[in-house]
């Protein structure tokens, strides 16, 4: 441990601490004399108390002289200097401060943000620096991003940064902050970190940074006390059998005190509000029903009344409308295709697709039917398709390779090629089981029969009695499977017939039966609906051939240009840091909005990890509080001042008991 | 009575006033009258006092030859005997009676023992003075005439304050001296160990003197002084105690009253009289409670 004191002007006064023994001294020599007629009953009572008063006037006198020294110590001003000086204390260092402007610093703690705390003692650790020194700020937050390319003599301009410099909606980056330390790294020897942090465990939970061993990392924790927070934690909705939408709104509560929150919903003219109750630490939920809209795409605002964190209050869902299902229809057998396309254009909710055969990347479409599929045409497109939860409905050109369609499909395969049979009478058609829910629509009989055709055809080449989770739904009544489904997650249909004449597909009941296996095949979700956190770049896909430069984003904040990314028709913008609803403007028309929430890790302000248990590859001087106590020491008078005011109690109480005793 | 003429201690105006505690004296001597003072002791006087029968040894000149005539038996008559009343004062003179200013120990004693012995004189009794400290330093025997009283008077003003107080060794001394029973008034501070004081006084218990106690103080030995810290040093020994006043007051008070009360124990148990007189009251309260004092 290092003492040093700052007021050394007043060293001479230390020898005021010899003024009670002086005064004890300078009394004992000459007290007043006085003529007394018998001092016999005054020697006795000396004697007696003088082996008590003895020991306790000495201890006075200690008391006393400790008093005046621990008053003398204060104003020389005693500072306590870590024994363990910061790196390069005798040569030219190399100081990266990371200083975390992540969402959770915009916490208010006490009458200034986290981040104000942070950037404070930033500015301490630069002004403490000398003038050989070189340091640099890294901003972290979705990105990290060093002030300067490498670390600077300038510090008067990394100060003045730190002033006008403020806290990002969004979540720390910490790995590529510590990637980028390294990355700068010119010295290890007289090399600090100083990692500035309200230190989040949803945020520092995994972070392992990896730094050279020379290099000295200080910790310093600018959150001073958690902050019970509620946080709009997700938004979903569902339909409701009425034609109406649920929405769903979950909310978390980060605190350890039970809370009583009130949610807002506001989607176009409609504004709700619902009361809920939370418990420490657990998670609750509240349902609104709202009618949506059939013709445009939907808003729905949802927020949590004001509280000490409002930045993760609001969240938002899109609504996509009641739109036409796409359907795209491509393939070489073009006679099974017309026949499809007639049908469906009886269909009013279908729009149907029409599909370049050579096109590499997924239509947008909810459906695509191909029609005499060789197994080659367009298939890294298909696999994507189906990836993004698009539908699929195949017939197989026959005498092409089985594998490719059945790998595609997840089906067990019989034969190496498709097969045909043909029956020049035609196959009779069955529905293999009574109840299966495609069918239903024919149960009443005013829809006709489904199974009322023939085909001349039948394709096959499949191992059905291994495809468990495949349901046929018609086969000839020599039970050869004609169409099969599967329905659940990746939906998709088998089409075993290819269509040749108007047997089958000219009949009254082929149209319901085509637009019912379609409406089972249409996927849940809306594949274009795309969120994002703050920090992130918005990505948009366009099917129509779009330029940049008329491209924008109008966000809450402001206006974002987009640049084309490498990829057909993708393009994006700079990260966003607002979060809210963004809408796609061409030309200054809007065409099409996406989300941007809040980041989920960034809502926790109660929950820290200890700094000392982040493991360091480098040398960890410690947690501080005070960067001032390393560079400039721990100021001890409130120590002393402390020890000067329980010395004079306890004097007080030694001479109250003293003049007690004596009965004075 | 003759005038004594200007005296430190006996001032004219105080010898008016002193005058009006004339049975004061009386009060001291308790029946040993001589003149006026009316003794029950039976002797050769004027005054009849009854008959007794004749004892062989008895003076025949005593028996009633008018009785024997009439009865044929020998009877003495019994007079009133009138005596003369002997008051031996003793005053401490050592060097702790010199405490004390306006006036010191010595001198507030010294002005009761002037108009005792005034007092003594003037009802025609006698009186002797002795001074001591360690030792009995000066005496006068019994007396009863102005010039006496002028003699004692000067002795007082003369009068320092000696060295040690030495009561076994002075009341030894002065036995041969004090002559006759009567009364015995010390005037003393009475400092030393109270027991040793008692002791001393046996041999006059003894041969019948009524012995008075007079312990004369000053307000400061009553009650300590807060004069912080104090070098006290022993007026008779120089003996010094080195303490702060205030701390040890409480504990002096407390010894102080137990002196005090040890002495009024041992006096009661001898049936002594004791009087404790503090030298801001003026000493004729001495007289007042000689006098109120119930036979």
């Amino acid at each position: 441990m290092n003492v040093i004191f700052a007021n050394l002007a007043m060293l001479p006064w230390t020898l005021l601490a010899a003024t009670p023994l002086l005064v004890h001294l300078f009394a004992r020599s000459r007290p007043r004399p006085f003529e007394f007629s018998s001092v016999r009953l005054l020697s006795e009572i000396v004697r007696r108390t003088s082996r008590l008063q003895r020991p306790r006037s000495w201890l006075i006198l200690i008391l006393r002289t400790l008093l005046f020294l621990a008053i003398v110590a204060m104003m020389l001003r005693p500072v306590w200097m870590s024994s363990e000086p910061l790196a390069g204390f005798d040569q030219r260092k190399q100081v990266f401060i990371l200083l975390d402007r992540s969402a959770s610093m915009a916490a208010q703690d006490g009458s200034r943000t986290r981040f104000a705390a942070g950037a404070a003692r930033a500015s301490e650790i630069l002004a403490g620096l000398s003038g050989e020194d070189q340091a640099n700020i890294i901003w972290v937050g979705a990105q990290a991003e060093p002030e300067f390319p490498s670390p600077s003599g300038n510090r008067k301009l990394l100060r003045e940064t730190l002033v006008q410099a403020g806290p990002k909606l969004e979540a720390a980056n910490w790995p590529a902050a510590f990637n980028e330390v390294r990355r700068q790294l010119k010295q290890t020897t007289g090399a600090e970190v100083h990692v500035i942090s309200d230190f989040q465990a949803s945020n520092w939970a995994e972070i392992e940074p990896a730094l050279p061993e020379q290099v000295e990392v200080l910790f310093i924790n600018a959150a001073r006390e958690g902050l019970g927070n509620q946080v709009l934690q997700s938004l979903t909705s569902s339909e409701s059998g009425d034609g109406s939408r649920e929405i769903t709104a979950e909310v978390r509560n980060y605190s350890e005190e039970p809370v009583l929150r009130t949610l807002f919903l506001r989607a176009n003219e409609q504004v709700e509000s619902r009361q809920l109750r939370l418990g420490p630490g657990s998670t609750g939920g509240a349902s609104f029903q709202i009618q949506a809209g059939a013709e445009q795409e939907m808003v729905v605002e949802l927020a949590l009344d004001d509280d000490a964190y409002p930045m993760d209050n609001t969240r938002h869902l899109l609504l996509a409308p009641e739109e036409a299902l796409r359907v795209g229809i491509s393939g070489m057998d073009e006679l099974t295709r017309r026949q499809w396309e007639r049908a469906l254009q009886a269909i009013e909710w279908i729009e149907l697709v029409p599909i370049d055969p050579a096109r590499k990347t997924p239509p947008a479409v909810a459906i695509w039917m191909v029609a005499g599929w060789d197994g080659e045409e367009s298939l890294e497109a298909l696999r994507e398709f189906q990836k993004s939860g698009g539908s699929l409905v195949l017939l197989p050109e026959t005498g092409t390779p089985v594998e490719a369609a059945t790998q595609l499909l997840g089906l067990p395969a019989k034969e190496t090629a498709w097969q045909t049979r043909r029956n020049p009478q035609g196959f009779n058609l069955v529905a293999r089981d009574p109840e299966e829910p495609i069918l239903a629509i024919f149960e009443g009989g005013e829809f006709g029969d489904p199974a009322g055709g023939r085909v001349a055809d039948l394709v096959g080449g499949v191992d059905w009695e291994k495809a468990t989770d495949w349901r046929v739904i018609l086969e000839t009544t020599t039970a050869q499977p004609l169409l099969a489904v599967r329905t659940g997650q990746d939906k998709a249909a088998l089409w075993l017939a290819p269509l040749r004449d108007a047997a089958w597909s000219g009949r009254p009941e082929f149209v319901p039966l085509l637009g019912e296996l379609l409406f089972a095949l249409r996927p849940e979700r809306p594949v274009a609906q795309q969120t994002f956190i703050t920090g992130q770049r918005l990505v948009r896909r366009f099917d129509r051939p779009v330029l940049a430069e008329e491209l924008e984003v109008a966000g809450p904040d402001r206006n974002h240009p987009v640049t084309a990314l490498a990829g057909e028709g993708q393009f994006a913008t700079e990260p966003v840091s607002q979060p809210g609803v963004y809408e796609w403007r061409y030309r200054g028309s809007p065409v099409g909005r996406s989300v941007v929430h809040f980041p989920e890790t960034e809502s926790d302000l109660e929950q820290t990890v200890d700094p000392n248990a982040i493991l360091v590859a480098g040398k960890v001087l410690g947690v501080e509080d005070s960067v001032s106590a390393l560079r400039e020491g721990q100021p001890l008078w409130p120590w002393l001042l402390a020890l000067a005011m329980a010395v004079a109690l306890t004097e007080s109480l030694v001479v109250w008991r003293t003049q007690r005793e004596a009965g004075v | 009575m003759t005038a004594t003429g200007a005296h430190s201690y006996l001032r004219p105006e105080d010898m008016r006033r002193v005058a009006s505690y004339e049975f004061a004296p009386k009060a001291l001597v308790e029946g040993y009258f001589s003149g006026r003072h009316r003794s029950l002791d039976r002797g050769s006087s004027t005054e009849f006092r009854d008959y007794r029968p004749y004892t062989q040894g008895d003076d025949p000149q005593r028996i009633d030859w008018r009785v024997f005539a009439r009865t044929d038996r020998h009877y003495l008559r019994n007079y009133h005997q009138e005596t003369s009343m002997n008051c031996h004062i003793l005053l401490d003179s050592s060097a702790s009676m010199a405490f004390g200013r306006d006036p010191s120990k010595l001198q507030y004693a010294s002005f009761f023992s002037a108009a005792l012995a005034y007092l003594v004189i003037r009802g025609k009794d006698r009186v002797s003075l002795g001074l001591f400290d360690e030792g009995l330093r000066d005496f006068f025997p019994l007396g009863s005439t102005s010039k006496h009283l002028s003699r004692i008077l000067t002795t007082l003003e003369q009068n320092r304050p000696g060295s040690q107080t030495g009561f076994a060794q002075v009341l030894k001394q002065a036995a041969p001296l004090i002559k006759g029973r009567g009364s015995l008034v010390i005037l003393s501070d009475f400092l030393e160990e109270p027991a040793e004081v008692f002791d001393a006084l046996g041999i006059y218990l003894h041969r019948g003197f009524r012995v008075y106690l007079f312990q004369i103080l000053d307000p400061q030995e009553l009650q300590l002084p807060d004069r912080g810290l104090s070098s006290f040093r022993d007026l008779e020994t120089g003996q010094q105690v080195v303490a702060h006043a205030r701390e040890i007051q409480g504990a002096y008070d407390e010894a102080m009253t137990a002196h005090q009360r040890a002495l009024r124990a041992l006096a009661r148990r001898r049936q002594i009289h004791l009087q404790t007189a503090r030298t801001d009251t003026h000493y004729f309260q001495l007289f007042d409670v000689l006098v109120q004092r119930p036979r």
